[in-house]
């Protein structure tokens, strides 16, 4: 009996190393139904207890007779972004839609780009950083809208979502800024500290409009470091390619396009039909190893996801990532290490999974279970102990 | 232990039917979790590898035939046994991408362009696509199917 034990023992053990549970485990907290998801990775722990919305799927009729895919790639804000669209292209008509489909994507990249970029210097973000503390900004319509609604979820989450960590963000070494090579040559606690201080004037930007134009009023608030002088400044990159996803989600309606998606840097989705098989499978990326730790099947929905993962470095071994977290001006370090947000809109679920991830464990499930209710969310923290 | 309990284990049945259920239940634990784990993702060996700039085929490879072709300008390849580089030249920067024959990967080692974001990713599987925005450079499997019902995420 116990030789039969010890056997069934090994066997498990086996299968867990092939199933990648040989190093550290995973939490994964989620109101995903059991019957959207299931989890690929051994080494991730399903952490049972939370209220599972129910699936609001169903219709998966395939409808793929006559159907054939097309595929465009975009590039714009740094990054790549895929459109799949799944139609009879047979008929011209529908040809000639997608032709103009690209295009108009194409435009409206372009236009986003510059406005919300952070390296272009003639964007609206551009002159807004390089704007003096209590100068008045003309802003475009994207802007306008972009951070009218960076502002309402900076509020509704406490600040743990605010795009004015821009500084703290170039000081790590992302957004152009130098990478250390050493703990040496991170930023100072005390450098830190005044980015932060500065950080939380994102509460005091102005918005206006008059006669059609848009402004934006820069808080008269600097701080000084070795001699530099810093203003706000912003970085809208992140809620930026979930803002354009939003925006291809309006057009791929308007064009009457209902199968297919658009993914922006793979970290922002606009899902619709699979043409095949109704819904489609969304591999959720590993965060601590190769292929997916969660695949989910959804259709008809928008999606953002952040994470420690995407970019970041290492010293003396420890994990240095570009999500800031603003109430301490460094690299998060609250135990999530990835979240995703599911239904809503791509824009705020991009700025709702980078306030998750600033936020750790206990806090995240209140919020989300408070303020997200409409919504579907995944996150993985490490586990404790 | 007691002449008692000694007959009684001995006694008793090498299996009781308790136990079979609970051994029957881990065996099928295990067998699901290898299920999940090699059936539900595409992780079949690379077939062949392709290589597109801007939307438009530069390069293909298949690793039955170790055969390979290019079209369009910019391309340099370097064949031998165990490896191609393969060294793209796009949006004013170069990649440089390693195709290992054996191990049926594929991976960008080298690149100028500013993040290097794509020299930390590889093609290990079916699954995976490299790009490089700033170049507008992509690297997918040859039979990769962007509208197969998987979307990956992150």
């Amino acid at each position: 009996m116990k030789k039969l034990s010890a056997v069934i023992f090994a066997l498990s053990v086996i299968a867990s190393v092939f199933s990648g549970c040989g190093g550290e485990t995973y939490a994964i907290y989620t109101n995903l139904s059991r019957e959207e998801f299931s989890v690929q990775a051994g080494n991730f722990v399903l952490c049972e207890g939370l209220n599972a919305s129910g699936s609001a799927n169903g219709d998966n009729a395939r409808v793929s007779a006559g159907f054939s895919s097309r595929t465009h790639v975009f590039y714009a804000m740094g990054a790549e972004a895929l459109l799949v669209i799944s139609a009879d292209f047979s008929d011209e008509a529908t040809l000639n839609g997608f032709n103009a489909l690209c295009t108009e994507i194409e435009e409206v990249l372009y236009s986003l780009d510059n406005s919300l970029s952070a390296t272009i210097p003639t964007s609206d973000v551009s002159v807004f950083n390089a704007a003096g503390a209590g100068d008045k900004v003309l802003i475009g319509y994207h802007t306008y809208n972009l951070l009218n609604l960076a502002s309402d979820i900076y509020e509704k989450t406490e600040g743990y979502y605010n795009p004015a960590v821009y500084h703290s963000v170039k000081a790590y070494g992302f957004l152009g800024g130098e990478r250390p090579e050493d703990i040496s040559d991170l930023p100072s606690s005390s450098l830190s500290s005044k980015l932060t201080d500065l950080a939380n004037m994102f509460g005091e930007v102005e918005l206006s409009s008059k006669d059609g134009e848009y402004y934006a009023l820069k808080p008269d608030f600097t701080v000084t470091h070795d001699d530099t002088e810093y203003t706000l400044n912003l970085d809208l990159g992140g809620i930026g390619k979930g803002y354009a996803v939003d925006v291809v989600n309006g057009l791929l309606d308007d064009y009457g396009f209902e199968y297919g998606y658009f993914s922006f840097a793979s970290s922002s989705i606009a899902v619709k039909r699979n043409s095949s098989v109704g819904e489609y499978t969304i591999g959720l990326r590993n965060p601590r190893g190769s292929g997916d730790y969660l695949c989910v099947k959804t259709k008809n929905t928008l999606i953002s996801t952040s994470g420690d993962y995407f970019l970041y470095y290492t010293l003396a071994g420890e994990r240095y990532c570009s999500v800031i977290d603003p109430h301490t001006g460094k690299p998060v370090r609250s135990g999530v290490i990835t979240a995703t947000v599911f239904g809503g809109s791509a824009a705020e679920n991009d700025a709702y999974t980078t306030a998750i991830m600033a936020m750790g464990k206990d806090r995240a499930l209140q919020f989300v279970n408070a303020e997200l209710t409409d919504r579907k969310f995944v996150f993985v923290c490490e586990k404790e102990g | 232990m007691s002449l008692g309990k000694l007959r009684q284990v001995k006694s008793d049945r090498a299996f009781r039917r308790f136990d079979l259920i609970v051994y029957g239940i881990v065996l099928l634990f295990v067998v699901i979790l290898f299920i999940l784990v090699f059936t539900l993702t595409d992780s079949s060996p690379l077939k062949g590898v392709r290589v597109f700039v801007d939307g438009k085929a530069i390069f293909s490879y298949t690793f039955e035939n170790d055969e390979y072709e290019t079209s369009g300008e910019g391309v340099e390849v370097e064949n031998s046994q165990s490896k191609l580089v393969i060294t793209v030249s796009a949006g004013g920067g170069y990649n440089k991408i390693v195709i290992d024959k054996r191990a049926r990967k594929a991976r960008v080692f080298e690149a100028d362009c500013r993040a290097k974001t794509c020299t930390y990713m590889q093609l290990n599987d079916n699954s995976d696509v490299i790009h490089c925005a700033q170049h507008k450079l992509r690297v997918e499997p040859s039979d990769y199917s962007p509208d197969g019902g998987y979307i990956p995420l992150g």
